[in-house]
């Protein structure tokens, strides 16, 4: 399960800076740029609690 | 005592790290990653806009700038932090007697809670865009509208609280969030970049091309925004170096790299540096220089609007996270600093009343709006205690001088570094008010640091002899 929410928020942070990229690459618009990014916003804060943060590094 | 209950009773406070507890570059990397990716980032981009930035001064001066902090870290604190393995407020106590340490101790708590305020300011800024209340403009000294009376307070209130409570809950939010943001802040300039190209109809097909839009239309140079001070190549150098002067010529983060193992991993402040002071700033700057050139008279620096024009409410919560995680521990470390002069009041008191000061001083915008020259007198107060760390640790054994000496010989103030300190910021600022353009505010810390270390160096020789 931890595993897979790993994969699930990498990909999510994969699509945090796509959307932008296809935004710039005009493959989209501004609108599905923001739409994208608050799914893949969504998307990380939920998948990357079930396995990140645990512990302070310093 | 043990190791574990070293670290219960706050990490190695009064004793060198032991090996068994360093960390390794990694640690490092993303701890510097994480901290220098804040909410104030979004304040300093778009200022360097207003100060009248050209394209080259900027990226230059960057470039330079953050490889002479990241060099500063590597050179000048790692290697006495790995030797000494103490926090600077310890190793101060040793050099400058206990009274010293609590004047020091004060001055850094304040210009916490300062800097802490312009965090708050910055989030409540993400509360003007769902609100809608009046927000404060570039030159506004004074807070201009209850409604942002009001979100500064509700933001000031809740961190407060947080952090007095201990920010275990907000690092934990600080760690999850530092990928997430960092991919946010280039989010912001990559869409800001698209939306310049189809403003202006340039079209951008190779590295030539975008770097013809960047000095036509984003860092156009000339005059600067009226209330700002021009900003020249060596402004944006000496900024990028010195913003974060008290963590390293400063010694501040003595108490960081005392956990590493080795000196040189001091370079993992590059992260920081190009991530939050290079590509975090430039991508901010992108949005208000978008702005301004969309409609010249809007001047207003206000982070939220401007993310959110860019990524909607992601740029919101980016704004609220960067602001929030940021001055949590900011409030907190404050709290440290002044329950250290009156550690007879609870922690939780102490911090509270930490958190309101800074929320006092969030409501003032002229601190946010005045970031640049804060963020340079916050370096320029702590600067001087750097030198004489410095001094005290690798020149003294070379002339003679006694290390440590006010743990030798007992003392409360250790008179030598007092002078050194006080005299070197009297110094320093009777430059700045000389008026010559080459002792500006953003200038005058690097003759300073030599005027510390010569006055430590001189009053010594006199003290210690005398004893």
């Amino acid at each position: 399960m931890k595993k897979i929410a790993e994969i699930v928020s990498y990909l999510s942070l994969v699509l945090v800076i796509g959307a932008p990229l296809l935004f710039y690459a005009q493959a989209i618009t501004l609108e599905k740029n923001i739409v994208l990014m608050n799914i893949a916003t969504v998307v990380w804060f939920v998948s990357a609690t079930c396995w990140m943060g645990r512990k302070k590094e310093v | 005592m043990s190791d574990d209950q070293q670290e219960k009773h706050g990490e190695f406070e009064r004793e060198p790290v032991p090996a068994s507890k360093t960390l390794g570059l990694k640690a490092f990397v993303g701890m510097y990653a994480g901290e220098h990716c804040a909410g104030t980032e979004l304040m300093i981009g778009p200022l360097f806009v207003a100060a009248g930035v050209s394209a080259f001064d900027v990226v230059g001066g960057l470039l330079i700038g953050n490889l002479l902090a990241v060099l500063s870290w590597m050179f000048l604190c790692a290697p006495i932090a790995v030797r000494a393995r103490l926090t600077l407020y310890y190793q101060l106590e040793k050099i400058c007697g206990r009274n010293l340490v609590t004047l020091y101790n004060l001055a850094n708590g304040v210009m916490f809670c300062f800097l802490a305020g312009s965090m708050i300011t910055v989030s409540a800024t993400a509360l003007g865009v769902w609100f809608n209340f009046p927000m404060p403009g570039l030159n506004d000294l004074y807070p201009n509208s209850v409604g942002w009376v009001l979100a500064v307070l509700v933001i000031g209130a809740m961190i407060s609280v947080v952090a007095a409570w201990g920010y275990d809950t907000v690092s934990k939010v600080a760690n999850i969030s530092a990928p997430w943001m960092v991919l946010v802040f280039l989010a912001f300039g990559i869409i800001g970049l698209r939306q310049f190209v189809e403003q202006t109809g340039v079209e951008v097909n190779s590295l030539a091309s975008l770097w013809e839009l960047c000095k036509t239309s984003i860092w156009k140079g000339g005059d600067p925004l009226p209330g700002q001070l021009k900003f020249t190549f060596w402004h944006v150098t000496f900024f990028a170096w010195f913003c974060n002067m008290a963590m390293h010529v400063g010694m501040s983060d003595l108490t960081v790299f005392r956990f590493a193992k080795k000196s040189w991993h001091g370079i993992a402040s590059a992260s920081g540096m190009y991530v939050g002071h290079f590509m975090a700033w430039l991508a901010a700057s992108i949005l208000y220089a978008l702005q301004l050139h969309l409609d010249p008279t809007d001047t207003n620096v206000l982070p939220g609007p401007l993310a959110y024009r860019a990524a909607g409410v992601t740029g919101l919560i980016c704004v609220i996270v960067a602001g929030w995680t940021t001055a949590n521990p900011t409030i907190y470390r404050a709290g440290l600093a002044f329950q250290a002069i009156m550690p007879n009041k609870s922690r939780f008191a102490v911090t509270i009343g930490t958190g309101l000061l800074a929320t006092l001083a969030g409501m003032f915008p002229a601190i946010a709006m005045q970031l640049l020259r804060f963020v340079a007198i916050y370096g320029l107060i702590l600067m001087p205690m750097g030198a004489v760390v410095f001094t005290d640790f690798w020149i003294f054994p070379k002339l003679g001088l006694k290390q440590y000496y006010a743990e030798h010989k007992g003392l409360k103030i250790n008179w030598a570094a007092g002078i050194a300190w006080l005299a070197t910021l009297a110094i320093c600022v009777s430059l700045v008010f000389s008026g010559k353009p080459q002792f500006q505010l953003y200038f005058v810390a690097l003759p300073g640091w030599f005027i510390a270390s010569a006055l430590y160096i001189v009053v010594s020789k006199f003290t210690q002899k005398e004893a």
